[in-house]
């Protein structure tokens, strides 16, 4: 590419040339198909380039346009008559109350499982609060100590031989 | 003479009715098409091509700028309120289905320019390959063979331009800016001379890539 004359032929398209220079630009122009080619060219990259940028700047106002119907679509697709806007949506409103029975029933449904919970678990636990704390399944039974409590390590109860002897005696009888 | 009398849906009436506002330039009736495929385009086209939603976002842009530049240029236009396509005869289908095609090859397009798109080591680039994508079998499908073919080329060249080239070139050929104050928009240029380097090189390439792909339409 020829730079110098490059820069005549940016001159011109930019109409930065007077008419003396035009005149004799474009008769060098045509006696040269190389030139002649390189001004189409340039021409068609200059035309190029406005089409493009103007239809890109058309295109941003279409988009903005497009995004701003598409959420007023979603807003009367609500099935109010109101003009659109960013306020809440009437269905928004419409669905507090539903949620707010829902976490009613969720706190009640909990607070109902842990009473059950802890009256069911209390009562295993209570033996751990017993004076001896010896862990006997006697101790969980009805009653007072005295009734049930076991017999002392020396006491006659436990003997075997004084058992044979009662059962022996009574057999006599 | 016997005249044919062609039945036309309310959905090719509506069709017709866009694609004629668009080439009125008719602002409303752009911003209807524009909504008219967008809806269309998000609705279908992971059934198209498999692409994240960014970069479907960057497809349809430039899927929706080269339809309108379709129109424009009158590859597709209405004639007695029928949507007509190549060859002067009635559009195959509804201009949707055109519309994707494009979307297609923007997104094999798209494939090209970013590499984790047909690298083979990624699930996209084994889909990609999967599918048969090379860059070189799809330039017949983008471009149609007329007087504006140069053209059709070099808008597409410059869609993919890097956005350094892409912001020189914006702020000197539509902007009008003159090197000297696109310098102190861009600090990070160091110089006049570079900046001067940096535009030259930047059409260079522009002009190469299309005069490659402008061959390789006319060889085949």
């Amino acid at each position: 590419m020829d730079e110098k004359f490059q820069d005549r032929i940016d001159n011109y398209l930019l109409n930065r040339m007077d008419d003396a220079e035009k005149t004799e630009f474009l008769r060098e122009v045509e006696q040269d198909e190389e030139k002649k080619e390189q001004l189409e060219f340039t021409q068609d990259v200059k035309d190029s380039i406005r089409s493009r940028e103007e239809k890109l700047q058309a295109i941003k106002q279409f988009q903005r346009q497009y995004e701003q119907e598409r959420k007023t679509a979603a807003y009367r697709a609500t099935g109010t008559k109101q003009a659109a806007c960013y306020c809440p949506a009437p269905e928004v409103a419409a669905t507090e109350p539903v949620r707010s029975k829902k976490i009613w029933l969720w706190i009640s449904g909990v607070a109902a499982v842990l009473v059950v919970g802890f009256f069911a678990i209390k009562p295993m636990f209570d033996y751990e609060s017993s004076p001896n704390y010896n862990g006997a399944p006697m101790e969980q039974m009805r009653g007072g100590d005295e009734v049930f409590s076991p017999a002392p390590a020396d006491s006659t109860d436990n003997d075997t031989i004084k058992y044979n002897i009662e059962k022996k005696v009574n057999a006599d009888e | 003479m016997a005249k044919t009398i062609q039945f036309r849906a309310p959905i090719q009436e509506n069709e017709a009715r866009l694609v004629a506002g668009m080439a009125d330039k008719r602002r409303r009736t752009q911003y209807e098409l524009y909504a008219y495929c967008s809806d269309y385009f998000w609705d279908n086209y992971r059934g198209v091509f498999f692409a994240e939603e960014n970069a479907a976002a960057e497809i349809l842009q430039n899927t929706f700028i080269a339809f309108w530049e379709n129109i424009e240029r009158r590859k597709i236009y209405v004639e007695d309120g029928i949507v007509m396509g190549k060859d002067q005869k009635p559009l195959n289908g509804s201009i949707l289905t055109y519309f994707m095609s494009i979307a297609r090859n923007k997104y094999l397009e798209y494939g090209r320019e970013h590499p984790v798109y047909a690298d083979p080591e990624t699930e996209l680039g084994r889909l990609l390959r999967a599918e048969g994508f090379d860059p070189n079998d799809y330039i017949d499908m983008l471009y149609d063979s007329g007087e504006n073919l140069m053209l059709d080329i070099i808008a597409d060249v410059i869609s993919h331009m890097s956005p350094r080239c892409s912001q020189i070139l914006t702020k000197f050929y539509y902007e009008e800016k003159k090197l000297e104050t696109i310098l102190k928009e861009m600090p990070t240029i160091e110089s006049y001379d570079a900046l001067k380097t940096k535009k030259n090189k930047c059409m260079n390439s522009l002009r190469k890539s299309a005069r490659e792909i402008y061959k390789r339409k006319l060889n085949s």
